[in-house]
């Protein structure tokens, strides 16, 4: 890293006491500008590629969500009202998805395009996009990447970030435990032993090693993949025990307001994003991912039904309209926050030009269960933005959804032929 | 490792013998013609190499068998034909004696490939402990409770298949979950071995008590703080007032350990004139007092947290201030909380309501928003517990040491210059088996290492059992043998069985055993067996097989509506509903009872809420304090077995709504253990346009009517139709819920009809069907359920040979579960790796 830290910490406390008021883009947008946390200078984040993806559990009402009008002249539907202002900034597809089955089953493959339970036979099992690139790029940050989300929900709700093994990244649940993990750093003696612990974990991890290669001369044929598991899972930790060493001598950015309490996911839903938006800002994380799942009740929006008993409609127009509203809201504070990003400096261009952000579900028809035609729209991240594009849905044209993400990866600077089950890059 | 193969030799060679055997059964000539016959008169029309309905071809099929593919074929035809679901109802239909024919043929076939096909698996892969079993192991190794320190709370939940949580295939291991160990192992050994030493303190608390901030006010100007009030059990929505945690205590206990606590408390206005429907609980039954620990470092002290079992729990007199005593253990930093587990759902609701419907019985000034908490509670009847003072006193002294000191390093304690010894003891303990010398170099490699750091001699010893705890050694079940032999040694047998049946660690009787070698013994295994089934701790196995075969696990993933369903919350059903499972299977597994009693009995087990929600007559004279009794069900049609338990419809239906489809599916799955294929690419999607039907019934006939649909559904949708009298909670109805405006409540059809024109009335006929003409199918699924549970694989077509084998013997012993369970572990597959 270029700058000292004595730099940096300056720059993080000057940024944390222009913050002093939450949810005020346009200031935040502004001190950002005068005194940007993200350094000018090259190595401190400025200009770095960054991803960001928002996954919903139960998807949006295809029919008030996409466009009749291929191009630039989409007609804006109910649900991209919200979404006007940030028309030049996004593209929306339709006829995107992982040809995968399964309802509620299946909305777990939406970032990776594989179901779990068919990634013991892939070498990179249902690894999710954003995993997949943070274990390329998440060394240059605290956190490899940040994800956002809820335990529960109907089958386990989305499930959105899996790792290579086929572990579910386990989320962040909410604004308070955000906060704490961005911005509340340990006292000097936490300090202290933590450096201690780091080494003696180091230690026992050679040893633990040591006994591992032992035993794999010994088992069974069946058992050698096992072994392996354990042996990545080793060489795993070995990674980020050296990025923990790293960041427990360096200082967390300051706190830009009063650490929060959780309400639910309704209300706390623009904290998520804000929170998000700084992860980005103060280059605590490149890569981000955000579920709104079991636990965005309908009730706090003052409707009195369950989420998923809602989205099995059976095209009654009340519980469409009420569906219409739940989606509205989520969709909206998405628009808030690519107007955050749009309106924060990263060098010389915006935030939102650094960070290509995917919003969708990997439900398509949620009253039916289908888990093809997803929603998907791909916003900031300099690409060319502003229409709506068709891809051929089914036969031998078929685009899957995969050759989009790794169109994202290439953007991210991750060298690589395919991610999940592409068939190309999506351009 | 050393091992003693040469002691299992003789007895491998015994396997090939029989195996021989079993390879002179030959066909009789005219077998394979008549299966040729039967297929292409009666299947091939769909099932040949060109359209493979269903992905099956039977084209290249015949006997005699030749691979294990064609094996899963020929169980699939008898299955199929035996219970008439093929050929389908509007093709040409065999005669009866040409089905017999035919499957005894099929039969002959199986039987005499037995031995024939090589199987392409059919071995456990080494395992890792899953995360229950990880945690039970470190409670048994360091001889105390260990969930007071939440170690797995921030593990990725365990993958599961077909609900069970010992496959070795899917128990994944990462980098990420690998790192959970080490600051697991970091967290209990520090905090229960790296302790300061403390005489014991005491406290005492008399007022300042300060609880949730909406409470503050009332609370100040009705008493100063002088009391802590408890308005509502935990599990609410709306919180107020749930937990009660002491303000001037919040920094916790200095150090883990047992701790006395005394409060003075008092269960005030049960008698309350309030409607008790305000409330929605039970004010027959006294008020309980339960402590948890609460710690404010890991979110809001009167919040629910991740931690908190229930320590201690008492009843509360109404008479007068009482003092209640709870020993308890508390980890450092931990502060104790108490809760009222039967207390008035929704507090804040209920005062609101109190407010508008007796504000006339209230003297003095009321203000525009109605009566005050603080007026009610200076001279209203709003029931609640109160304490008024508490004292803390501990960590008490325990004899001879902690006992997790005397676990890990024996009855001496810690000795710094016998300290080798006794990490190589704790070793043998947590490596399941003797240590080889390289085991032994590791250790006091380690233990050099850290000493040589400075690290004082118990310092090094205590990172050295963090080491341990970490090692592929401790975390696997490794299960290794020589390559070419198959039958586990005597180590990773006693724990294999150990793990089956009690999720811990070999006992001291068991590892003896294993370290003799008789346990290699069929009749020590055998005897190994007996004893624990015939342990108290069986009841460990009832509680986590069931979490996996019924799925029991995600009893209350799917929350149902709360509006609608107050007593499943304010009640804890989801408790209840496991807990009869769970007893009615150790019935079962103690009394050698039989296995059909499953599918349907005239007997459960109930407590005072189950039988309120089953509306037996028990409701009225069992009390809450009485815990589960067994009642008699007999000639009730609408309970007995567990498809008529509230836990299993629950678990089967979504929360919001049932299907016969899902319910269906899940009997077939769990009950049957046959898994239907999903739904094939080329059935159009059910749209969800049902605007017409009125009944989920109505709204399969319109889908059904599709015949691609229609093919699984008519084998699936029986299985659930005769459940549709049971609402998502598993309350009986003869109605579905009204629909909106004037049309009345569409009735519940509870009759089903199978492929193969068995048709029942109502679900108490279903379950005669079910124990007719499928009863030894159940039986095998719960064999094989068992064996895949207890061995961590699934289980493979060549197994099936063995399976029957164990059917037969628990067939000859009037199908008793504690045989099935015996036979089933006494089992050549359960002895392989």
């Amino acid at each position: 890293m270029a700058i000292t830290i004595n730099r940096r910490r300056f720059v993080l406390r000057t940024l944390g006491a222009s913050l002093a008021l939450p949810g005020m883009p346009s200031l935040l947008a502004k001190a950002a500008e005068g005194n940007a946390a993200i350094q000018t200078t090259k190595g401190a984040g400025a200009g770095a590629k960054r991803f960001v993806a928002v996954g919903n559990l139960l998807g949006f009402q295809q029919l008030s969500f996409f466009p009749e009008t291929t191009g630039r002249n989409y007609e804006t539907t109910t649900l991209l009202k919200p979404l006007e202002a940030n028309r030049k900034d996004m593209t929306i597809y339709r006829g995107l998805d992982h040809g995968v089955k399964g309802g509620h089953f299946a909305v777990h493959s939406f970032l990776s395009g594989v179901l779990n339970s068919e990634a013991q036979n892939r070498p990179d099992g249902n690894v999710s996009i954003d995993q997949y690139m943070a274990d390329e790029v998440g060394v240059e940050t605290r956190f490899p990447s940040l994800t956002v989300g809820s335990e529960g929900g109907i089958h386990g709700g989305c499930q959105i970030a899996w790792t290579k093994s086929g572990v579910r990244v386990p989320p962040v649940t909410g604004p308070a435990e955000l906060f704490s993990k961005l911005f509340v750093g340990d006292s000097e003696a936490r300090r202290v032993r933590r450096v201690e612990e780091n080494k003696i974990q180091a230690s026992i991890l050679d040893t633990v090693l040591e006994d591992a290669n032992r035993l794999s001369k010994q088992v069974n044929s069946e058992d050698k993949d096992k072994l392996d598991e354990y042996f990545s899972s080793i060489r795993d930790l070995e990674k980020r025990l050296q990025l923990r060493e790293r960041w427990t001598n360096h200082p967390k950015p300051g706190a830009p307001f009063d650490k929060p309490s959780n309400t639910n996911t309704v209300e706390d839903l623009p904290l998520l994003y804000e929170l998000i938006a700084l992860a980005l800002q103060t280059d605590s994380t490149r890569i981000a991912t955000l579920e709104i799942g079991g636990c965005f009740l309908p009730q706090n929006l003052g409707i009195k039904k369950a989420y998923h008993g809602l989205s099995h409609h059976g095209n009654d127009p009340e519980t469409i309209a009420h569906l219409i509203t739940l989606e509205t809201y989520q969709i909206g504070e998405f628009g808030k926050f690519l107007t955050r990003l749009s309106k924060t400096q990263d060098g010389e261009q915006s935030l939102l030009d650094s960070t290509s952000v995917i919003f969708g579900s990997g439900m398509g028809n949620g009253s039916s269960h289908k888990n093809s035609d997803l929603p998907i729209i791909l916003a900031g991240g300099d690409y060319r933005h502003g229409e709506f594009r068709k891809a051929e849905g089914s036969g031998s044209g078929k685009v899957p959804l995969c050759n989009l993400f790794l169109d994202i990866a290439h953007k991210m600077g991750v060298e690589t032929e395919s991610f999940g089950t592409s068939t190309g890059t999506f351009s | 490792m050393a091992r003693p193969y040469q002691r299992c030799f003789s007895r491998s060679c015994f396997f090939l013998v029989t195996l021989m055997c079993s390879l002179t059964g030959n066909l009789v000539s005219e077998e394979p013609e008549i299966v040729f016959q039967f297929l292409g008169k009666y299947c091939l029309e769909c099932h040949d190499t060109d359209i493979e309905k269903a992905d099956r071809e039977f084209e290249t099929f015949g006997l005699p068998l030749k691979s294990e593919m064609d094996l899963v074929s020929a169980k699939e035809i008898i299955d199929q034909i035996t219970l008439k679901e093929m050929p389908p109802k509007k093709a040409d239909q065999p005669g009866e004696e040409e089905r017999l024919e035919v499957v005894r043929a099929l039969r002959a076939g199986v039987a005499a490939a037995r031995g024939k096909i090589e199987s392409t698996g059919a071995r456990t892969v080494m395992r890792r402990l899953s995360n229950r079993e990880y945690e039970q192991t470190l409670a048994t190794l360091f001889d105390r409770r260990v969930d007071t320190l939440g170690l797995t709370a921030d593990f990725p939940k365990e993958k599961t298949s077909h609900h069970l949580d010992t496959i070795g295939k899917s128990l994944v291991t990462s980098g990420f979950l690998l790192d959970q160990y080490f600051q697991s192992a970091q967290r209990l050994v520090e905090s229960r071995l790296g302790k300061p030493e403390m005489e014991p303190k005491s406290w005492h608390f008399t007022k300042h008590f300060i609880q949730y901030e909406e409470l503050s006010g009332s609370h100040k100007s009705a008493f100063n703080y002088e009391f802590l009030c408890l308005y509502e059990q935990p599990n609410t929505d709306t919180r107020q007032g749930g937990y009660g945690h002491i303000e001037d205590f919040l920094e916790g206990v200095p150090v883990s350990g047992i701790y006395e606590i005394k409060a003075k408390a008092q269960a005030m206005h049960r008698d309350t004139h309030y409607d008790a429907s305000l409330f929605k609980i039970d004010f027959s039954e006294p008020f309980q007092l339960a402590v948890i620990p609460g710690d404010v470092t890991k979110g809001h002290i009167h919040y629910p947290q991740a931690i908190e079992p229930i320590l201690g729990q008492s009843l509360v007199p109404d008479k007068e201030p009482t003092w209640l005593t709870f020993k308890v253990w508390l980890e450092v930093g931990q502060t104790p909380r108490f809760i009222f587990p039967n207390g008035p759902y929704e507090s804040r609701a209920s005062v609101m309501n109190v407010n508008k419907k007796y504000k006339d019985e209230f003297e003095g000034e009321i203000s525009s928003s109605g009566v005050s908490r603080a007026h009610i509670l200076k001279q209203g009847k709003l029931p609640h517990i109160r304490i008024g003072e508490i004292k803390i006193e501990g960590p008490l002294p325990e004899r001879a040491g902690t006992r997790e000191e005397i676990a890990v390093f024996g009855s001496k304690g810690f000795q710094p210059d016998d300290a080798l010894n006794q990490l190589y003891a704790f070793g043998e303990k947590a490596f399941r088996r003797p240590l080889t010398d390289d085991d032994k170099a590791l250790i006091a490699k380690t233990f050099g290492a850290r000493k040589k750091d400075k690290a004082t001699p118990r310092q090094a010893a205590l990172d050295t059992l963090k080491m341990i705890l970490c090692s592929p050694s401790f975390l696997y079940l490794a299960e290794v043998t020589e390559e070419n032999d198959t039958k586990l040694g005597p180590f990773d047998l006693a724990s294999r069985l150990s793990y089956a049946l009690s999720s811990s660690p070999p006992d001291a009787e068991l590892y003896a055993a294993a370290k003799s070698g008789a346990l290699n013994k069929p009749e020590e295994l055998k005897k190994q067996i007996e004893r624990h089934l015939s342990d108290q701790n069986i009841n460990r196995f009832a509680v986590d097989f069931l979490e996996g075969w019924l799925n029991l696990r995600d009893l209350g993933n799917q929350p149902p509506p709360r509006e609608t369903n107050r007593l499943y919350y304010s009640e804890n059903h989801p408790y209840s509903m496991k807990k009869e499972a769970q007893l009615f299977f150790r019935n079962l597994l103690q009394s050698n009872g039989p296995i059909s009693d499953f599918i349907e009995s005239d007997y459960t087990f109930v407590d005072k809420r189950l039988a309120a929600l089953y509306q037996l007559p028990e409701e009225k004279e069992l009390r809450l304090k009485d815990g589960f009794k067994r009642v008699s069900i007999k000639g009730n049609r609408q309970r007995g077995g567990l498809l008529g338990m509230a836990g299993v419809l629950t678990v089967s239906a979504n929360g919001v709504e049932t299907s016969p489809v899902t319910r269906g599916v899940w009997v077939s799955e769990n009950i049957l253990g046959v898994t239907p294929p999903p739904p094939p690419d080329e059935v159009p999607a059910i749209d969800g346009d049902v605007r017409g039907a009125t009944t989920i019934r109505e709204k399969l006939a319109k889908h059904a009517a599709d015949k691609s649909c229609a093919e699984c559904h008519r084998k699936i949708d029986p299985l659930g139709f005769g459940l549709e009298t049971f609402d998502p909670v598993g309350r009986w109805r003869s109605s579905y819920p009204k629909p909106k405006g004037d049309a009345p409540a569409p009735k519940v059809d509870p009759s089903g009809e199978f492929p193969s024109g068995e048709a029942y009335a109502d679900f108490h006929d279903l379950k005669q069907v079910l124990l007719t003409s499928r009863k030894d199918i159940f039986a095998k699924n719960l064999i094989r359920k068992v064996l895949s549970y207890s061995t961590g694989r699934n289980m493979e077509p060549v197994d099936e040979y063995i399976i029957g084998d164990i059917l037969a013997a628990v067939k000859k012993d009037h199908y008793g579960l504690r045989t099935l369970v015996k036979e089933s572990l006494a089992s050549d597959i359960f002895r392989s790796r």
